[in-house]
């Protein structure tokens, strides 16, 4: 009995007022556009298992489009792209009021391809 | 070894002789023997009564598209030998039976069901006809896992043909439990038949959390298909995507650079770890030991937190890729696993300390919910159920796979079958992962983290597995024209043991009943698929 009451008094509450601190470095969170070179090479689509990324283009401009809603934070598309246009951010705070925030999308530029296509 | 296999294989086919249509290699460790489907049940009693071999996993596959038939698959594991033989039977769809071989090997009971509700191969003489898989509202002429049943169909339900066990004497009180729990728990329906506190009889619906992951899965790339074999189950993410992964290269003939296979061995025992405190922490529920519920709970959420400092990942989602793995870790991770652990060790053993002293805490876990050896064996039961039963079946030392042939470690066995063999047996797991976690990290070789797969060839099949937390998973697979899944067979530790469960409860009190199942440990998710 004895060492049950010292247990939970060494212990203490672990449970206090949680700060929103940041997540770990390696969190896979919100992904964001770090670029706006696109080789349209469709590695990102293709590789998207929840096809959260929509590319489009038109003449020498590419719309790349992300939802967040389907999005699964896998961070696959940061893998394979070669301009680095995504990248994962340890960002975790995605609430909003208005459901169209959660499409982002970027205007990029055509840019060649560098490489072979990386592997997936 | 090689030529005691070999010699081992003949003298074996010539005991079976002309019962044996033809015997083939397929990969170095699995022999697959064709054999006629009335020959099924002699063949297979013969493989598991007499040549001591452990039903490993049954597939029945819908193979019409390419030679015409059906297909079941038998798959025996010799431990002993670490090698498969795997019993094939072809099956005419115009006469879609066979004899069932379920009479005389318990274990195969569930597996024949469900060909039965989801390929519509009907066992003959099977001893329980009532649908496992698809409930009984689900049409009686309708399988899902045919090919030519579309992924989109939707099937109109009818009048339900659901049974239960009947009692004639007014003695006994049937107490339906479920699906809807009173707590955040999985779906499942228990019906018990008591004698006053004294629980008869119980019969577990499960299959509530059925999604078709496997008829999802066909046609899928294998590299997204990895995405869905992680998310099959919760808690055991990280062991279902190494076995889906395992087989992927096995098909493809692929050995995974060696750092990534000890990397593969450190997460999958962080995942141990994680499962097993937590599971020893909600025991103490089961008898309202609330110092161990909170101490448990914090234990694993400071292991979690550790996992997503990690590997980006509470659950440990994202860790496997095919080929190898995704993450890799440096020397301060390293340095933070180590001291991590050297605080949940010492935490941990205060923890037990204080559960194996408390006297009320040890009357409720002794001497109930007893899984007898022969049960768990007729049943195949596997994990940490199996081995409290005194039934020593560890994957990881019978069949190794990653780095597990590399580091020395020790399996717990304990003969009671009670629920303290069971959280004996979590406890002595957690230091022997702890101190393979650590000899892991301080023998991790340098080099890639992971190699690139060749085209696999369609329809070959290979066989992944994993000792899982609640223990081995073996996902089937056969790949399909274009890196896609033709057919994927994922069987957990849970749908080998939740047969057992029901067993182990006869004869105990109805409140003991949440305790034994929490002992078990089962999830549902990984079960229903």
């Amino acid at each position: 009995m004895f060492d049950l009451i010292r247990k939970i008094w060494r212990t203490k509450t672990v449970t206090k007022t949680e700060l929103f601190t940041e997540a770990p470095e390696r969190f896979r969170g919100k992904p964001i556009f770090t670029s706006n070179e696109c080789t349209g090479c469709q590695a990102c689509t293709t590789s998207c298992p929840a096809g959260a990324i929509t590319l489009q283009q038109n003449d020498d401009t590419i719309t790349v489009s992300l939802s967040y809603t389907t999005c699964i934070f896998c961070g696959i598309c940061a893998e394979v792209c070669e301009t680095n246009i995504i990248e994962i951010t340890n960002e975790y705070r995605l609430a909003t009021k208005n459901k169209n925030e959660l499409t982002v999308s970027q205007q990029a530029t055509l840019a060649k391809l560098l490489t072979a296509r990386k592997e997936v | 070894m090689e030529k005691t296999i070999k010699q081992w294989l003949s003298r074996m086919k010539q005991q079976l002789g002309n019962k044996v249509r033809s015997m083939e290699q397929n990969g170095a460790q699995e022999t697959v023997m064709l054999v006629e489907k009335t020959e099924l049940p002699d063949v297979c009693y013969f493989l598991w009564h007499e040549k001591k071999g452990r039903l490993f996993t049954m597939v029945g596959n819908d193979e019409r598209d390419i030679h015409g038939f059906f297909a079941l698959y038998y798959v025996f594991s010799f431990d002993s030998f670490r090698h498969f033989i795997t019993v094939k039977t072809l099956i005419d769809p115009l006469d879609p039976t066979f004899p069932s071989v379920a009479v005389q090997l318990p274990a195969a009971n569930w597996y024949e069901r469900e060909v039965k509700d989801l390929l519509g191969l009907r066992p003959q003489g099977h001893p329980d006809p009532r649908p496992l898989i698809l409930h009984g509202d689900w049409p009686e002429d309708l399988h899902p896992l045919r090919k030519d049943f579309p992924l989109d169909r939707h099937a109109p339900r009818v009048q339900s043909r659901e049974a239960f066990m009947p009692y004639d004497s007014e003695d006994v009180t049937e107490i339906p439990v479920g699906p809807i729990h009173a707590g955040i728990i999985e779906p499942g329906h228990f019906r018990f038949g008591a004698v006053g506190d004294t629980i008869l009889h119980l019969d577990a619906r499960l299959f509530f959390t059925h999604r078709g992951l496997e008829k999802a899965s066909e046609g899928m790339p294998l590299a997204k298909a990895l995405f869905l074999a992680e998310r099959v189950c919760g808690v055991c993410a990280l062991s279902h995507s190494v076995a889906f992964a395992q087989a992927v290269e096995r098909i493809g003939e692929v050995t995974i650079p060696p750092r990534a296979a000890y990397l593969r061995t450190l997460f999958l025992e962080l995942e141990r770890l994680y499962n097993h405190i937590g599971d020893v922490g909600n025991v103490c529920a089961g008898f309202g030991f609330a110092v161990g519920i909170s101490q448990g709970a914090r234990l694993k959420e400071i292991m979690q937190q550790l996992n997503e400092h990690v590997a980006g990942h509470r659950y440990l989602r994202g860790v496997v890729r095919l080929g190898g793995v995704r993450i890799d870790i440096t020397e301060r991770e390293k340095e933070d696993i180590v001291r991590t652990l050297a605080y949940v060790k010492k935490e941990f053993q205060e923890l037990v300390d204080l559960l194996f002293s408390h006297d009320i805490a040890m009357n409720r876990m002794a001497t109930t919910g007893v899984l007898r050896l022969e049960h768990a064996n007729d049943l195949e039961v596997v994990g940490v159920a199996a081995r409290a039963s005194g039934r020593s079946v560890d994957i990881r030392r019978d069949q190794p796979y990653a780095a597990y042939d590399q580091v020395p470690f020790h399996v717990p066995v304990y003969e009671a079958g009670d629920v303290l063999a069971r959280v004996r047996i979590r406890v002595d797991e957690v230091f022997e992962s702890i101190a393979m976690i650590e000899q892991l990290l301080h023998s991790l070789p340098s080099g890639d983290t992971f190699t690139s797969l060749p085209p696999l060839p369609p329809y070959r099949s290979a066989m992944g597995w994993c000792e899982s937390p609640r223990g081995e998973t073996v996902h089937w697979l056969m790949v399909g024209p274009d890196q896609t899944i033709y057919r994927y067979r994922i069987r957990s530790a849970t749908y080998s043991n939740w047969p057992a469960v029901p067993l182990a409860v006869k004869g105990n009190i109805v409140p003991d009943f949440p305790l034994i199942n929490k002992s078990f440990e089962l999830c549902y998710a990984c079960c229903d698929r």
